[in-house]
Formats: C-alpha cells, sequence, structure tokens
C-alpha cells in the first residue's frame, strides 16, 4: 500500500519560509531542536535548499512541490556557523544538495576553538565569533544558521543570559532570520534542583530560545520507539514571540519523516 | 538476454579496465547504490567526507595478484604511487577497507562482531566512538584493549620492519602506562590447534627422522588417493558445504589483515614500543593535550593514528574538578576537532563508566553530542545471570553477560537516521572473542523437571500406606 507523501509547508501563505520575512528590516528567530537519535541535519539542508533553491527540492526523493515564497533568484544569502561540525560537514553536503556556492558562507568556528582561544577572555572569543559573522554577512537579506550554541556554555562557562545577550541577540540584529539548531537531548526528565547550575543553565538556555522565536520546529523520535518505515516527528509550532507581519502566521502541524540512505520523505500524521 | 559458454574469455582487457575504479578499486566490493553517478577515484558520501579522492583500496597486494590474472597489473602500478604522493598517509594499510554501507574508508575496533555493529564493517575513519557502561563492572575494558592490541597487530603485519617504520600508531590518554603489559596477544586456536601446529614446525624441521618419515609416507600415497577418490564419490570433501558464506569468505580474502581474534588470557609479546604507543597525561590543560597529540600526528604523518581515551572521567584516575563540563567539554571537543582535522586517518575510541553519573541526563548528553557513535554496554545483575546459568545448563558457553543498546552510529546518524535500539542485541566475554549477538530470553523448561522431581520426592517420602487413606479418607477440621 502506498502512503501519500505530504509537501513541506509552513506559513499560512503555504511557503516553506515566506518573502515577507525578508522583505522589511525586522529580524526574527527560529528554533530547530534535535536530540541524539534524529539529527536535524536534513531539515536544515532542507531550509537552505528552500532560500538558496527555490525550494526543499531533495525532500520526497527529489519530487517536492513545495513552494519556498521564494524564487533562486531572490538575493537571499545564507551563513551558516557551527560549534560542533566543520566546515567540509556542510560543504559536502550543500554540494551533493548542488547549492550554488555563491549563495552560501560556512564558518570556519568549530576548527582550533578550543586550541585558539582557550584561556581567552569569553568576551573576546564571541567578538571573535561575531566579527566574522559580520564579515560575511552583507546589506542584502540573509538567513543565519547558528548550530549548537549551547556548547559555548561548557567550553567557556557561560551561563544562559550571558550567552543570550553576547552572541544570540547581537547575531539577530545582523540578519534577517537567525535559525538557531539547538539539542534537547534529555530534557524530557524532570530537572530537580540539585542537578546542578550546569544543568539549570543549559535548561534556561533553550526556554529563553523558545520564548524569543516565532517558530519552533521540532525533529524527534518517535514516541513509541522505533519503526522500520518512520524516523520521527516533524513539529511545527509556534514559538512565544509575535511574527509582526500582517496576514502572515505560522500553521501549526505535525509530520511524520523517514530518513534513510540521505534521502528524507514525509507523511501525513 | 545472452548466454556465454563455461569456458569463454568474461572480457576483453578494455572491459576490465572500465570495472575498474582509479586507484585500484575492486568494484565487487563497492555498495551497488549510486555507483555509476560517483566521480571516480572519491568514494566519499555523505556530510562526513570520509576518505581523500584518490585513496586507493588498502591490501593493494591482493588487489594487484587479483588484477595480474586479468593482464591489467599494470594500471595498479601506476595508481598507487600517485595515491600516495597525493597525501603523506600510506594508502597501502593491511587494516583499511571501504565500509559496504557507504564505501567510506573504515578500520577494524579488534571486535568483529562490534565491527558489525556499526554498520560499517568497521570503524570509519574521522570517527569516534563512546562505549558507555552501566553499573560498576569493567566489560568496556576488553574492548578497549582489543582495539589498542589490533593497532599494534596492524603496525606488525609487516614484519619486523613494522618495529621501526610502521603503517599505525596508537596514542593513548591515560595515566596507566602499564596498559602496554596488559594487551592480549592474537588467538592463535584452541590447544590442540596449537598442538598441531608444533607438530608441523617440528616436521617442517631438516632432522633425520624426519626424513625417514617422509619417506614412509610416499608409500601410503597411493593408499591415501584412493581414500581420497572414494570421499570425492560421496562429496565427503566438499568444500561448499562449510557455513561461511562466498561472500564472507571472499571479504577475508580479500582483506586478510583487516582484523583478528584476540586471546585476553594471553600477552601481546613484545610488548608495544614507544615508537608504536605514546601516552598523554589528560590531567593536562587540554591546550596542552591537543597540542602534544596534533604534534604526534603530525609526526607520524603516514601512519594511522588509534587515539584511546579510556575510562574516562574515572574516579581513581581523574580529579573531581573534570566532572565539571567547563572543565571536561573543552579536551573532548578538542579531541573531536583534530579527529575532524586529520580525519583521513584517525579514529578514536573513548570509554566510560556511567553509574555515577546516571542522575545527571544533561552531563552526559553534552558528552554524547561530541561523539560520532555511542554504544552502552548493561550488564545483567546477578539474578538474570543466574537465571541464564539455570537456562543455558547444558550450554554454559551460551549464558550472555549483558545487553547493547545503541544510541547513534558513526555517520549514518549524522545524516539524521534513527538506529536507536535497546535491549535488541546482548554481549558476552569469553576468552577467545567478545561476542554480540542478537537477544532472546531463553525459554526455561525447568519447571515441568522441577514438578515432575517434586513430585517424585514427595511421593518417596510418603509411606505407602498414608496415600492410601489420603484417597479414601478426608481430613475433617472442627
Amino acid at each position: 500500500m502506498s502512503v501519500q507523501k505530504q509537501e513541506l509547508q509552513i506559513f499560512s501563505d503555504h511557503s516553506v519560509l515566506s518573502r515577507h520575512l525578508f522583505t522589511d528590516s525586522s529580524s526574527n528567530l527560529v528554533l530547530v531542536t534535535d536530540t541524539v537519535a534524529t539529527n536535524a541535519s536534513w531539515f536544515v539542508n532542507a531550509l537552505v535548499e528552500t532560500v538558496t533553491l527555490g525550494g526543499p527540492v531533495s525532500l520526497n526523493g527529489n519530487n517536492s512541490g513545495s513552494n519556498s515564497g521564494l524564487s533562486s533568484s531572490d538575493p537571499v544569502k545564507v551563513v551558516v556557523g557551527s560549534f560542533l561540525n566543520h566546515q567540509s560537514y556542510f560543504t559536502t553536503a550543500f554540494d551533493r544538495l548542488k547549492v550554488p556556492r555563491n549563495r552560501y558562507n560556512v564558518l570556519q568556528i568549530a576548527e582550533d576553538l578550543v586550541v585558539k582561544n582557550v584561556g581567552k577572555p569569553v568576551d573576546v572569543v564571541i567578538e571573535w565569533v561575531l566579527k566574522q559573522f559580520e564579515e560575511s554577512l552583507s546589506n542584502s537579506p540573509s538567513v543565519v544558521i547558528l548550530e549548537k550554541p549551547e556548547i559555548l556554555m561548557a567550553l567557556f562557562k557561560l551561563n544562559s543570559d550571558e550567552l543570550h545577550l553576547k552572541l544570540i541577540n547581537p547575531l539577530l540584529k545582523l540578519c534577517s532570520l537567525l535559525i538557531v539548531v539547538n539539542s534537547v537531548e534529555s530534557f524530557d526528565n524532570d530537572f530537580p534542583e540539585h542537578l546542578g547550575k550546569d544543568t539549570v543553565e543549559f535548561v534556561r538556555f533553550t526556554t529563553s530560545c523558545f520564548h524569543k522565536s516565532f517558530l519552533v520546529l521540532s525533529v524527534r523520535p518517535l514516541d513509541t520507539g522505533k519503526a522500520k518505515d518512520v524516523t520521527g516527528t516533524l513539529a511545527i509550532t509556534r514559538g512565544g514571540a509575535l511574527l509582526d507581519i500582517p496576514a502572515l502566521h505560522v500553521v501549526e502541524n505535525q509530520y511524520l519523516f523517514h530518513d534513510l540512505k540521505e534521502n528524507t520523505t514525509l507523511f501525513y500524521r | 538476454m545472452s548466454f556465454r559458454k563455461r569456458g569463454e574469455v568474461l572480457s576483453d582487457g578494455n572491459a576490465a579496465r572500465r570495472n575498474i575504479v582509479p586507484g585500484g578499486m575492486i568494484p565487487r566490493d563497492m555498495p551497488s547504490r549510486n555507483n555509476a553517478q560517483r566521480p571516480s577515484g572519491a568514494i566519499s558520501r555523505g556530510p562526513m567526507g570520509g576518505a581523500a579522492p584518490g585513496r586507493v583500496v588498502p591490501n593493494i597486494g591482493n588487489v594487484h595478484r587479483d588484477l595480474k590474472g586479468l593482464h591489467i597489473s599494470g594500471r595498479t602500478a601506476q595508481a598507487i604511487p600517485q595515491a600516495e604522493a597525493s597525501s603523506g598517509f600510506s594508502a597501502v594499510h593491511p587494516g583499511i577497507r571501504p565500509s559496504p554501507a557507504t564505501s567510506q574508508q573504515t578500520t577494524s575496533t579488534g571486535c568483529t562482531d562490534l565491527d558489525k555493529l556499526m554498520g560499517h564493517s568497521g570503524f570509519p575513519l574521522g570517527c569516534s566512538l563512546l562505549i558507555e557502561e552501566e553499573s560498576t563492572t569493567d566489560f568496556n575494558s576488553i574492548l578497549t584493549k582489543v582495539y589498542a592490541s589490533q593497532g599494534i597487530v596492524h603496525n606488525r603485519i609487516e614484519g619486523s620492519h613494522g618495529f621501526k617504520d610502521g603503517n599505525t600508531h596508537l596514542i593513548v590518554l591515560s595515566l596507566n602506562h602499564h596498559l602496554t603489559k596488559e594487551l592480549p596477544g592474537v588467538y592463535k586456536g584452541s590447544r590442540k590447534d596449537i598442538k598441531k601446529s608444533k607438530i608441523a614446525q617440528e616436521q617442517s624441521k631438516v632432522t633425520v627422522s624426519n626424513l625417514l618419515e617422509s619417506q614412509s609416507k610416499s608409500n601410503t600415497s597411493a593408499q591415501r588417493n584412493k581414500d581420497l577418490k572414494i570421499a570425492w564419490r560421496y562429496g565427503m570433501n566438499d568444500d561448499s558445504a562449510k557455513s561461511e558464506s562466498s561472500r564472507e569468505v571472499d571479504q577475508s580474502e580479500t582483506y586478510p589483515d583487516y582484523n583478528h581474534q584476540f586471546d585476553i588470557t594471553s600477552t601481546l609479546i613484545p610488548a608495544p614500543t614507544s615508537n608504536e604507543i605514546s601516552f598523554i597525561s589528560p590531567l593536562l590543560p587540554a591546550a596542552s593535550v591537543l597540542s602534544q597529540m596534533e604534534s604526534i600526528i603530525k609526526r607520524h604523518n603516514s601512519k594511522l593514528i588509534r587515539i584511546l581515551l579510556p575510562n574516562l572521567l574515572h574516579p581513581a584516575l581523574y580529579p573531581p574538578k573534570m566532572t565539571q563540563l567547563h572543565e571536561l567539554i573543552p579536551l573532548l571537543h578538542g579531541l573531536r576537532s583534530l579527529l575532524k582535522k586529520y580525519k583521513e586517518r584517525c579514529v578514536m575510541l573513548s570509554t566510560i563508566s556511567t553509574s555515577l553519573y546516571h542522575n545527571q541526563p544533561l552531563f552526559t548528553a553534552q558528552i554524547e553530542q561530541l561523539f560520532d557513535g555511542v554504544i552502552v554496554l548493561e550488564p545483567f545483575g546477578q539474578e538474570m545471570l543466574q537465571f541464564l546459568e539455570r537456562a543455558y545448563k547444558s550450554q554454559p558457553n551460551k549464558i550472555q553477560h549483558g545487553l547493547v543498546h545503541i544510541k547513534k552510529l558513526p555517520v549514518f546518524s549524522e545524516r539524521g537516521e534513527m538506529h536507536v535500539s535497546k535491549s535488541e542485541w546482548a554481549f558476552k566475554n569469553g576468552r577467545k572473542r567478545f561476542e554480540i549477538e542478537e537477544w532472546g530470553i531463553p525459554v526455561e523448561d525447568e519447571d515441568d523437571s522441577n514438578k515432575k522431581n517434586k513430585d517424585s520426592s514427595m511421593q518417596k517420602a510418603r509411606p505407602p500406606q498414608d496415600e492410601h487413606q489420603q484417597s479414601h479418607t478426608t481430613n475433617l477440621d472442627f
């Protein structure tokens, strides 16, 4: 029995990323959460495709008919900065998806992050990170993808507020759309007070991101466990912030997805 | 549809050349998927990248031998120096083969079953694996030791030459320098096999008694031929009846030195030298550890580097301050960076006992995030072991020692595939192997036998008169 595939739609204008997000000078935050079991790399790739190629073409076996709301000629640039993965991780994936190299820029942040910066004051390190973003961003509308910024808290003994004030907020001002990819592994457990400061700060950072973002995209495994034909769920929900664009809102939805051998397929829930 | 006679030549030399991927790749070992689109020479797939372009399949000696049969050996001879020239790391490494799933270059962990569990028949280069162990047992040390031994054995494959130059180097982040004396040696077979090999060695020596024996044997050769003829008629000498599948045999023939079996009761002799193994104290500042490690990697620029981080956060080895995230994460993040920087020739294995951190899920989650693969060993409790001993009373070799859970697998999980499996696999540790097999709860048929035993014992204890009375009278209670 064949299962009907579903096209990815996030906004009320049936788009994945609406062009209205890039028309004015406002900046918006999107939170993408993943877990150890289900990495959100395929979804990040789909968002990059949407911005650069005009749609998430690799989804559903290269037969995606999703309307991105953006045409490939729109001058929206993608800048990717990861605190976990190296530049080659993204460039290899984007090359495979045939994303034009002039439409994106992957920063070398994770490379030698410890060797070059350990022992330095945290302000200097964050300034160095922000400078890299500034240099690669132009005045044109842009999307910044920031992967696993919470690692900075563990590396440089930062707390949640400092990370938001020093990195997230300044970065949000630099771009039209900031997509923060964060891991929520083990967040389902109860957190008693005795768990320690580190744990509290990690929870606070993610909770703050929930409140600041207008859209939360959650990639999770199935609650029922492992299945052969389904990898997990993609939940689209509104965040705590309001989207200041009239006649446009997030359509809350939940998809099932199956990821196998670099092919991702979305299904009706 | 075309038919070909059995004796007909398969193809001309040009056709054979078409089947050979530049760099000496053997087409039969390549996965079938997307073979046509893959650029020649570049065998990496997925975001990890994996192998460098122009790399050739290890064990070129066998490839060379195979290709000689096809009369195209000249081509491979040219390809090898080109690949070697492109990187300092020698492509002809006996312990490297392509993954059947992704065609990334992999090396063995030293445990065949663990290699299979990871889905690549090995450990993809540039990847790291964390083995977590619940409870206070120490099964993970077996895996670390065979991992270390495998590296040393790879290094010594080329004979005494390996001690000087070698092809593999092991870096251990530990203060326990005695590890070199605890590494298991290669399993040489059962006692019978060892005796047989000793006898064969003795017989191969040129002595008067051996010469006399060989003369007597030649007289009996005619009888032997007759026996063989009879055996052939009855199919007794048929090799196809062997249990191993043809593919496995083919793989082991193509990569004979890819992995070895280790006997944990023996010791690797001679013990590894400083040219084969380097120790770095993990208690040094992270920057110092990383700079030392990078200098070692650069020094051994033509070798496969196997990094080992055993007993991470063990209270006897690490001070309490290391259990703070801002002390530990810089070290692990830096190691990950080095691993990815030298991904063409580095792998890393680490083990941790999570019993001390089971109430800190976020702490372990942060550690797991920095590894490409995470596997959990959950040893059975005493009750379960007793149950298994009862169930496998007649087959003690089948008793498993614990469960194996998979949290994530190298390369696959990075793509977004979900490979979490809980209680699907079980492990058992033996003298000659650390086995991982599918877990199934054994059926205990002891209840019936117990009942029978009880009934029979009751009958024996009860005098026959009482039995007669019980069957015909009722006890009335007032």
